[in-house]
C-alpha cells in the first residue's frame, strides 16, 4: 500500500501563517497560542470569491488547496474531470457542528440555520474545494482518529494507479474549538498523550498539542511529473515538521519531468 | 479501469424494512411501511421517520447506535459469507460510510459543556470508540485495511466503491463494505431547517412528492476476490463489477440541473464493469422524494436507459438512511438480482409529467445479469455501482 508519487504543489496554513515560506524553518516549537490560525491568514478575496458563505474549516482547506493547485498563478489547476479531491480529517468541522447545536439550544430545533447545518457535513469542505477549482472528478472525505493523512495518501495512490484520475488534491485539515480542547485536556492531551486521537497534527514540534490548519498536496504519478517521493516515508508523519523536508524539496528540487516549474501544477497532464 | 472479478459472498441488512436479509425481503414483499414519529430519538419535531425497532447487539451505554446497527449487519454478512475471518491468512478489510458517527452529535454533552466548561466524558468515549471502520475491524478481528468514508448520503456507495478498488489493486482478499447511520436529533433538525422533510410518508418520483423521511440502518456486503472465494469453496454468484463517482462542482446542497455529474458517474461505473447501457436490467434509484433529486435523477436515468427503464425506489420502506442508504440499496440490488424480483416502489402512485419515467408500481419479476444502484449527496457527489449475477 505504498509507492512513489509525484508532488506537483503544496499549500500550508497553520498558526504560523500561510504558505511554504513561513514554514521554512520547520520543527521550531511554537507557543500554544500561536498554533491557532490567525484571522488575517484567512483573508484572500480572490481565492475565497466563491466561498463567501463557507465556514472557517472550509476556508482553511480552501486556501491551502488554492496554493497547492497554483490557482493564483499562471497555470490554473481547475476545470478538469480528471482531477480528484480527497480530504482527510480526524474531527472535521466540529466547530460548525457545535455552532449548530448552539442554534438548537438557543432557538429550538425547529429554528436552526440551514446554512450552518449544511456546513456541518464532513464532505462540505471537499465539495467547496471542487467548486473553487471547478474540478469535476471524484470527491471523497475520509475520517479517522489516527493518521487520516495516511488514509488519504493511500487512497490518492490507489485512484491514480487505477486511472480514476490524473491528479489528486489531497487536503488534510483540522480545526480547533473549545469543546474539542476540553475533551483533549480531559483525555490527557495538551502536552500529554492524546491516546487514540492522533490526527495529522499541524504543530511544529509541540507534540501532543491539538493544533489546527491545513496541508494540501497536489499529487500525480511520478511518470507524469512532479517531485517524486516515497509515500512510505511520510505516511506515519505525526506533524507538519516531519513533512517540511519534503516540502522544501518541492521548492528547491528538480523540475518536473515535463519542465514545469516546481510548485506549479502542470495543467497539461493527460490521462 | 476494468479489472478482475470481485464476488459478493455475504450480505447483511438492518433497517425499518427488517432486521436481516430474510426479514427485509419479507418486509419488502409485504409492503411493510413503518414511517412514524420518532420514538427513540429526543426530538419535538413531528415528522415521520423510519426507525429500527428491534433490539440491536452491543450496549447502548458503550457504543453509538450507528455502530450497533453496523455490528448487526456485519454479523449477518460475515455469517452469510462463511465467516471468512476464521480463515487463516485471509486479509479482510473494512470500508464503511457514515454521516452521523463521525460527529459528536450529542446535545446532552454540549448542553453540559456550555454550562460547566466540560461535558460528560461517557459521551466522548462512546464517540471515540465509534470510528466505524476501526471499531468494526477491532470487534470482528479483521486485520486488513480500514477506512471510514464521510461523503454524506453517498457514503455507503462510495465505501463499496473504494473497497472494490482495494481488491482490484490486491490490497487484501476480502472487504466488509457498506454504510451505517442512526436517527439522531441533529440531522433531524438540520433536514427540517433545509425544508426537505415531508409531513407524511415519502413518495419517491410521485407527482405529489413533498420531501424525504429520515431513516436509519446498515447495509453491508462482503466483497471478495474470485480467487479467495474459490479457495474457500464458494460458488460465484453475485458480483460487484463497477463503480463510478463524479463531483458536480456546483452547489453545496443542490444537484446540477442537467444531471451531468450523475451521468458521468454512471458511465464510468458501466465502463469499469465492461458493459453497455443496454445490459443493465434495472436501477435501484437514490429516489429521496425531494422535488429536485427525483427530477434530476429521473431525467438522467431516462436519458441513459430509456423511459421504459425498470427503476426501483426503496426509500418508501427505509426512509433516507443517509450514510447507510448506499449500503442498504446495494444490498437490496443484490437481493433483487438473486431473488429475481423487485419490490413495489412504496409511496409511488401518480406519475409526474416532468419526470420521463416511473418506478415499478408493484412487485415485478426481473431476470437479468446486471443492475445499477445510484446515490447522490450533499456537496454534489454522484456515485454509481454496477452489480452482477451469474446464476
Amino acid at each position: 500500500m505504498t509507492g512513489t508519487l509525484g508532488l506537483l504543489g503544496a499549500g500550508v496554513l497553520s498558526g504560523l501563517g500561510r504558505g511554504l515560506a513561513v514554514h521554512r524553518g520547520g520543527g521550531a516549537p511554537a507557543p500554544e497560542e500561536a498554533l491557532r490560525v490567525p484571522p488575517e491568514a484567512l483573508k484572500d478575496s480572490a481565492a475565497l470569491a466563491r466561498l463567501r458563505r463557507a465556514d472557517r474549516f472550509t476556508k482553511m482547506a480552501a486556501l491551502a488547496a488554492w496554493d497547492a493547485a497554483g490557482a493564483g498563478g499562471p497555470r490554473p489547476f481547475g476545470g478538469a474531470a480528471d482531477t480528484a479531491v480527497l480530504l482527510a480529517t480526524a474531527f472535521g468541522p466540529h466547530r460548525t457542528t457545535f455552532e449548530f447545536l448552539d442554534d438548537m439550544l438557543d432557538f429550538g430545533e425547529a429554528a436552526a440555520s440551514p446554512t450552518r447545518f449544511s456546513h456541518t457535513v464532513h464532505n462540505a469542505a471537499a465539495a467547496y474545494l471542487a467548486m473553487m477549482l471547478e474540478s469535476r472528478g471524484p470527491v471523497c472525505t475520509l475520517t479517522a482518529f489516527a493518521h487520516p493523512f495516511e488514509a488519504g495518501l493511500r487512497t490518492a495512490l490507489l485512484w491514480l494507479r487505477e486511472g480514476r484520475c490524473a491528479r489528486v488534491l489531497l487536503s488534510c485539515t483540522e480545526e480547533w474549538c473549545d469543546p474539542l480542547e476540553s475533551i483533549l485536556v480531559a483525555r490527557g492531551g495538551a502536552g500529554g498523550a492524546l491516546r487514540d486521537f492522533a490526527p495529522f497534527s499541524m504543530s511544529l514540534g509541540s507534540e501532543g498539542v491539538f493544533c489546527e490548519g491545513s496541508l494540501c498536496l497536489a499529487l500525480t504519478l511520478p511518470e507524469r511529473g512532479g517531485v517524486p517521493f516515497e509515500t512510505g516515508a511520510v505516511v506515519g508523519a505525526a506533524s507538519l515538521a516531519e513533512l517540511v523536508p519534503l516540502l522544501r524539496r518541492l521548492e528547491t528540487g528538480a523540475c518536473a519531468k515535463d519542465g514545469t516549474e516546481p510548485g506549479w501544477v502542470n495543467s497539461e497532464v493527460r490521462t | 479501469m476494468s479489472g478482475k472479478a470481485i464476488t459478493i459472498t455475504g450480505l447483511g441488512a438492518v433497517s425499518a424494512a427488517g432486521t436481516g436479509c430474510a426479514a427485509t425481503l419479507a418486509g419488502l414483499r409485504e409492503g411493510r411501511h413503518r414511517a412514524a414519529c420518532a420514538a427513540g430519538v429526543a426530538t419535538a419535531l413531528a415528522k415521520p421517520v423510519f426507525e429500527v425497532c428491534e433490539a440491536l447487539p452491543g450496549d447502548a451505554a458503550d457504543d453509538m447506535r450507528t455502530l450497533r446497527l453496523a455490528f448487526c449487519a456485519a454479523e449477518e454478512a460475515l455469517a452469510d459469507a462463511g465467516d471468512p475471518q476464521q480463515t487463516p491468512g485471509l486479509r479482510v478489510g473494512v470500508c464503511l460510510g457514515t454521516s452521523v458517527a463521525c460527529q459528536l452529535n450529542d446535545v446532552a454533552f454540549y448542553r453540559e459543556f456550555r454550562s460547566t466548561g466540560r461535558g460528560p466524558m461517557a459521551a466522548v468515549e462512546r464517540y471515540a470508540r465509534s470510528n466505524l471502520a476501526s471499531a468494526l475491524a477491532r470487534r470482528m478481528g479483521l486485520k486488513g485495511p480500514a477506512a471510514t468514508v464521510a461523503n454524506a448520503c453517498s457514503s455507503g456507495t462510495d465505501a463499496v466503491g473504494l473497497a472494490l478498488s482495494w481488491l482490484r489493486q490486491g490490497w487484501c482478499d476480502a472487504v466488509l463494505a457498506g454504510g451505517a447511520d442512526e436517527l439522531n436529533p441533529v440531522p433531524l433538525a438540520g433536514f427540517h431547517a433545509l425544508g426537505v422533510m415531508s409531513d407524511g410518508p415519502c413518495r419517491p418520483f410521485d407527482r405529489d412528492r413533498s420531501g424525504l423521511n429520515l431513516g436509519e440502518g446498515a447495509g453491508l456486503l462482503l466483497l471478495e476476490t474470485a480467487e479467495s472465494a474459490a479457495r474457500r469453496g464458494l460458488a460465484p454468484g453475485l458480483r460487484c463489477e463497477g463503480y463510478g463517482t463524479c463531483g458536480d462542482a456546483h452547489h453545496l446542497t443542490a444537484p446540477r440541473a442537467d444531471g451531468s455529474g450523475l451521468e458521468a458517474a454512471i458511465r464510468i461505473a458501466l465502463e469499469q464493469a465492461g458493459i453497455a447501457v443496454g445490459a443493465v436490467g434495472f436501477v435501484n434509484a437514490h429516489g429521496t422524494a425531494t422535488p429536485t433529486n427525483d427530477l434530476v435523477e429521473g431525467a438522467v436515468l431516462a436519458r441513459l436507459f430509456g423511459p421504459d427503464c425498470m427503476v426501483s425506489a426503496t426509500k418508501g420502506y427505509t426512509g433516507h438512511a443517509l450514510g447507510a442508504a448506499g449500503g442498504l440499496e446495494a444490498v437490496f440490488t443484490a437481493l433483487a438480482l438473486r431473488e429475481g424480483w423487485l419490490p413495489a416502489s412504496a409511496g409511488f402512485e401518480t406519475a409526474d409529467p416532468a419526470i420521463p419515467l416511473e418506478p415499478v408500481r408493484r412487485e415485478t419479476p426481473v431476470a437479468c445479469r446486471h443492475a445499477l444502484s445510484t446515490s447522490l449527496a450533499f456537496g454534489g457527489n454522484n456515485s454509481a455501482l454496477v452489480l452482477g449475477w451469474l446464476p
